[in-house]
This record gives C-alpha cells, sequence and structure tokens, in this order.
C-alpha cells in the first residue's frame, strides 16, 4: 500500500536510532576496556537505504517489505563503522565518554522527533482513510 | 525473525548499560579498597598491601548473532581482579614496627593522586551510563505515544 | 450497433459515428459486456475492494502478531509494533471507507434509474 511508504520510511529511522542507540551504549560500557576503538553507524549508508527505498517502486524492492506493498526494507542492516580519528589512551582504549554521552543524547532527540513524526502521520492517513467524514 | 538475526532493540542496549554499571561499581569498590589500604605496611599475609586492578573484557549481548549491528553491542564484564606486584615505596623508618632489618619500611604501591583520578572517571563512566538508561526510558515513552 | 433503416450505402457503422471514432483502431475486440474497449485484466471496483480487504487482513494479523510477541516478551519492538497496529487500523478503515462510497456511488446511479 503506497499509502503507507511515509510511515514505513519513518519506520527505517526509529529503527536505526535504536540500534544506534545499542552500538554507542557499548562504546559507553567499554569505557575501560583496553585497545577498544568506538564504532558508530554509518549516517551515509542510512540516508542511502531512504532514498533508495523511497526511489524504488517496486513492492519487492529489497526483500520482504515490512508492510506488504510498500517500498520500505524489512530489516534494514546498517553498517557498522569505526572512528578513525579517536585517540587511544595508554592502554588502547580510545573511547572519550563525553563525546559518547553527547552523541546519546542527540541521538535520542532524533528518535523522539520520528517518533512524533510518526504519529503525526498516522493521524493524518487516518483521517483520510475515513475521507474526513468518520467512514 | 529468529534470535541469532535480531536486530539491537530495547532489552539489549538495557543489558548493555547494566553491565557497565556493575563494572564501573565493581571498580570504584577496588578503589575505595586501595585507597583504604594506602598506608598498610602489614597484611594478614605478613606483606604490605599490594593494591588490586581490575581486568575488563567485553561480553557480546548475542553470542554468535548473524546480524551485524547486533556484532557490535557488547557488554563489559570485571574477568578478574588482578594484583599490582609492583613494588612500594621504600621509606627509612628503623623505628617503625614493619621496619626491615635495613630499617627500611615498604609501603602499598598505591598511588593515592592516581587511584583518585581512576575513581573520577569510573563515576563518570558511571553516570554516563545512568543517564543512557534515561534516554532509553525516555525513547520508550516515546514509542508507546506513537498512535495515540 | 444495428444499422438505421436506410439502404446499405448509407448504413451508419461504429466506426462513421463521432463517438465510437475516439477509440483507437487497435482496439481490443468491442463487445457488448465491453462497449468501451477496456483492456482485459484491468481491475475493477470490485477487485479492488477485494484486494484492500486482503492487505487490510494480512495487516491485520501481523499486527496481533507483533503485538502478542511484545507482550509475552519475545520480541521488544516498541515502535514497530505500535506503528504497524496503527497501520492495520487505518487500513482496516480505508476498507470501510472505500465500501461506503461505493455503495453512495450505487445508491445515486439507483436512484436515477428510478
Amino acid at each position: 500500500m503506497p499509502l503507507l511508504d511515509a510511515v514505513e520510511q519513518l519506520r527505517v529511522g526509529l529503527d536505526y536510532h535504536l540500534q544506534r542507540h545499542n552500538v554507542l551504549v557499548s562504546n559507553l560500557a567499554q569505557a575501560e576496556t583496553p585497545m577498544y576503538r568506538p564504532v558508530d553507524l554509518d549516517r551515509g549508508a542510512f540516508d542511502g537505504e531512504m532514498t533508495v527505498a523511497l526511489a524504488a517502486t517496486h513492492p519487492t524492492h529489497s526483500g520482504t517489505p515490512t508492510v506488504p506493498g510498500t517500498t520500505a526494507p524489512a530489516h534494514a542492516t546498517f553498517r557498522v563503522i569505526e572512528d578513525p580519528t579517536a585517540k587511544a589512551g595508554a592502554d588502547g582504549n580510545a573511547v572519550d565518554i563525553d563525546k559518547e554521552a553527547v552523541k546519546i543524547s542527540t541521538n535520542q532527540i532524533r528518535y523522539d522527533m520520528l517518533a512524533q513524526l510518526a504519529s503525526s502521520e498516522l493521524a493524518l492517513l487516518g483521517w483520510a482513510a475515513t475521507d474526513g467524514r468518520g467512514g | 525473525m529468529s534470535r541469532i538475526d535480531r536486530a539491537p532493540g530495547m532489552f539489549s542496549a538495557m543489558e548493555v548499560a547494566a553491565t557497565g554499571l556493575t563494572a564501573e561499581r565493581g571498580r570504584m569498590n577496588i578503589i575505595a579498597g586501595n585507597l583504604a589500604n594506602a598506608r598498610t605496611t602489614k597484611t594478614e599475609e605478613g606483606t604490605p598491601y599490594r593494591r588490586l586492578d581490575p581486568i575488563f573484557v567485553a561480553r557480546p549481548v548475542v553470542a554468535e548473532s548473524m546480524n551485524p549491528v547486533m556484532r557490535a553491542v557488547r557488554g563489559v564484564e570485571i574477568s578478574e581482579v588482578r594484583q599490582d606486584s609492583m613494588p612500594g615505596q621504600m621509606v627509612y623508618d628503623p623505628g617503625h614496627p614493619d621496619a626491615n632489618p635495613e630499617g627500611y619500611v615498604e609501603y602499598p604501591n598505591v598511588n593515592v593522586v592516581s587511584e583518585m583520578v581512576n575513581m573520577m572517571t569510573a563515576s563518570r563512566a558511571y553516570e554516563a551510563g545512568v543517564t543512557s538508561i534515561e534516554s532509553l526510558k525516555a525513547m520508550a515513552r516515546a514509542a508507546i505515544k506513537i498512535g495515540r | 450497433m444495428s444499422p438505421v433503416g436506410v439502404g446499405p450505402e448509407l448504413t451508419i457503422g461504429p466506426r462513421e459515428t463521432g463517438f465510437d471514432a475516439a477509440l483507437p483502431l487497435s482496439s481490443p475486440s468491442l463487445s457488448p459486456n465491453n462497449p468501451f474497449g477496456v483492456p482485459a485484466g484491468t481491475p475493477d471496483f470490485g477487485d479492488i475492494l477485494k484486494q484492500q480487504v486482503v492487505d487490510a487482513n494480512k495487516l491485520q494479523q501481523l499486527a496481533t502478531a507483533k503485538a502478542e510477541a511484545l507482550a509475552k516478551g519475545a520480541a521488544d519492538d516498541l515502535h514497530g509494533t505500535m506503528i504497524t497496529v496503527k497501520e492495520a487500523e487505518i487500513s482496516m478503515k480505508l476498507v470501510g471507507t472505500v465500501r461506503n462510497r461505493l455503495l453512495d456511488a450505487f445508491h445515486e446511479l439507483w436512484r436515477i434509474n428510478l
């Protein structure tokens, strides 16, 4: 159902930010692990997925869609990347606690925003589905 | 989607954060022990106190995940608490009850400043962990509100 | 179209009237059941409604499955479940609305005949 495409894009966005939260929290947990280098999810790849999904018109573009008939990929996989600029300390650990904490905060704000957008979009679709008249 | 395929979600994030809190609290306890014994020249073994050092090791949340993102999601664990075998400072004090035949007392190999710095790091990491759990809770609340 | 009662050289056939001249020359066979030459396989309103019911059903099943998994603790996809549940609701509403509009249209036409 192409009607639901926009919401499905938002769902992929929400998936991305939740998975990213996991990766960032892992960095934080490894703050004292020797030789650990912090990782993140590739934002470029995420945007790329969205663009591809938007452009696709075939319902089964990348495997089974989340919702039958939409173009968003069902279980979008994101790319884990390392930060090459992170400075390692004496034990080889390159995690900056403050940097990760800030990333976690901004990531959460983006997740909240996408959730709000999803709500608005669903409300709009609900109104449209009843033709503005309640059926 | 089977468990090994699953992408990280709310459960895994909570688990990871919890392991971080536990590990940092463990570290703070060990540091507190080091600080408390910084001047202990004779322990039950008869030797001066040797400082303890936790060894941190990463533990994946899902053992052999097929999901590339889940593979990067790892909690932490103190795998062992090692005794630091570096000798402590020798201070010439022949009147001290624990002085050796040459008149020197061996003090614990605890560097108070260094322990305090470690304590601060552990404390910051702990707080950041608590904040990350609050963030997760906020995200869950936002998710529940969808469609309301 | 049957010829009007005139001689053979003045028979008015389908190709000569202005109305039918609008049809492409390569139009599929016109028949009483298909007077406008709609290509075979084009869905009619009945098909569209049927497909929507099927989609709405699938979505409903998916939503129920996700909600169950969440309730049982087997899954933790909060935003995904909420979105799917709402989508199922919307597609159900859509079916109802389409059905009502079709009925409205039918009643209007019915009134015209009478």
